[in-house]
């Protein structure tokens, strides 16, 4: 999980990426130091709570974006997780979605990515 | 669920739209989508009850909404408001949407579109010029790459209000429009890549690849012979959302991935 992403991270704009279970663990992150752990577990905290509310009340919510004056959080339900980029406002985001899909959809198929997911996997907060 | 309406705001305006929906007392949510963003506005009787797009909610929601001269439109018939956000009059509303139209015509004389960038003005305003802070927060952020949808944004304005500013500022002398498909990139995307586009899609989608790029092409206000490079991505995106099989879409997003990062 940490290779793919690395990948997102090599697309301009991105300045990290994290996945996180549905109790806001961190499972996998690739992220400047600046953020440490426990910053980054309050962040994730928030953020499920936005997708389980959001989840509620709308149906197929499956992407959130936050929008800060300089950051953008793409916010991303995988089921048993989310996944979560951290990115400039001039991202290409055509192109960050794609990256995202097209790793998303390799982790479906990866046996270590599942094993992994559902070993974690806990109900929504 | 039917849809009984559904085009392109360069043919009809979203305020045309709406008054046709007003008139008929329809009720049904309309869908807006420009690029990556998207808005909905939905009606109860033909009036104006909820809007939302990005941020912004309720009046603020349509009249950024209506500022929108390129896009696609749907109206989705009897769908209900999952809230009412909207307090003014639709009658008001729709005034008001008619004054900023006509304003918007003075300005399109100059701004030729909201994803114009401009610039500081090298020879500046040869009167003396008083700007309000309103005035000055826009042109503190013009800097020959972001656009006026950029700039809206970031300040958390309307785009017809950061349209108008700059509109102002233009003819003060103060600022100029930069080209805006070479502002970003100074590039347009080459024959090279729409071949590989076109030979990839046509893989997956059969010989009516070709005619389904072209037709989003359009849908998107642009033409292949001068197709913006930073558009390229947006492009690859769209069209891949015909591809139904998600696996036979991830491999072809992957390949053009592949292609537009060089």
């Amino acid at each position: 999980m940490n290779q793919g992403l690395k990948e997102i991270n090599e697309l301009g704009g991105v300045w990290g990426s994290f996945v996180c279970n549905n109790q806001a663990k961190v499972l996998a992150s690739a992220l400047p130091p600046s953020l440490n752990k426990s910053n980054v577990e309050n962040i994730a905290r928030h953020l499920v709570e936005v997708i389980s509310t959001g989840g509620e009340t709308i149906q197929k919510l499956q992407e959130v974006v936050i929008y800060f004056q300089q950051r953008r959080l793409f916010i991303l339900d995988l089921q048993q997780a989310i996944l979560v980029v951290i990115c400039d406002p001039g991202v290409d985001v055509s192109l960050l979605r794609m990256t995202i899909n097209i790793l998303t959809t390799s982790w479906e198929s990866d046996a270590n990515v599942q094993k992994q997911l559902i070993m974690n996997y806990e109900e929504r907060l | 669920m039917v849809e009984v309406l559904k085009g392109n705001l360069a043919q009809l305006s979203l305020l045309d739209i709406i008054k046709m929906l007003n008139a008929g007392r329809r009720t049904g949510r309309l869908d807006i989508h420009q690029g990556s963003k998207t808005g909905e506005i939905y009606l109860q009787n033909g009036s104006l009850v909820h809007a939302v797009t990005g941020t912004q909610l309720g009046e603020a929601g349509v009249y950024t909404l209506l500022g929108w001269l390129e896009g696609e439109f749907s109206f989705t018939p009897d769908i209900e408001a999952p809230e009412h956000s909207i307090s003014q009059s639709t009658e008001q509303m729709l005034l008001e949407a008619s004054r900023q139209a006509d304003q918007w015509a003075d300005i399109k004389e100059i701004i030729s579109s909201t994803e114009a960038v401009f610039n500081i003005s090298p020879s500046g305003s040869t009167n003396t010029v008083s700007l309000k802070p309103i005035e000055w927060q826009v042109l503190a952020q013009v800097n020959g790459q972001q656009s006026i949808v950029d700039i809206a944004e970031t300040l958390e304005l309307h785009e017809f209000e950061v349209a108008k500013i700059i509109f102002s500022l233009t003819t003060a002398g103060l600022l100029h429009e930069v080209d805006h498909v070479h502002a970003m990139t100074g590039e347009r995307a080459d024959e090279a890549f729409f071949e590989q586009l076109s030979a990839l899609f046509t893989d997956v989608m059969g010989p009516l690849g070709p005619m389904i790029i072209e037709d989003e092409i359009k849908l998107m206000g642009e033409e292949e012979e001068t197709f913006p490079q930073n558009k390229a991505a947006e492009l690859v995106e769209r069209i891949s959302l015909e591809i139904s099989d998600s696996a036979k879409r991830a491999n072809f997003q992957k390949q053009m991935v592949a292609v537009l990062r060089g």
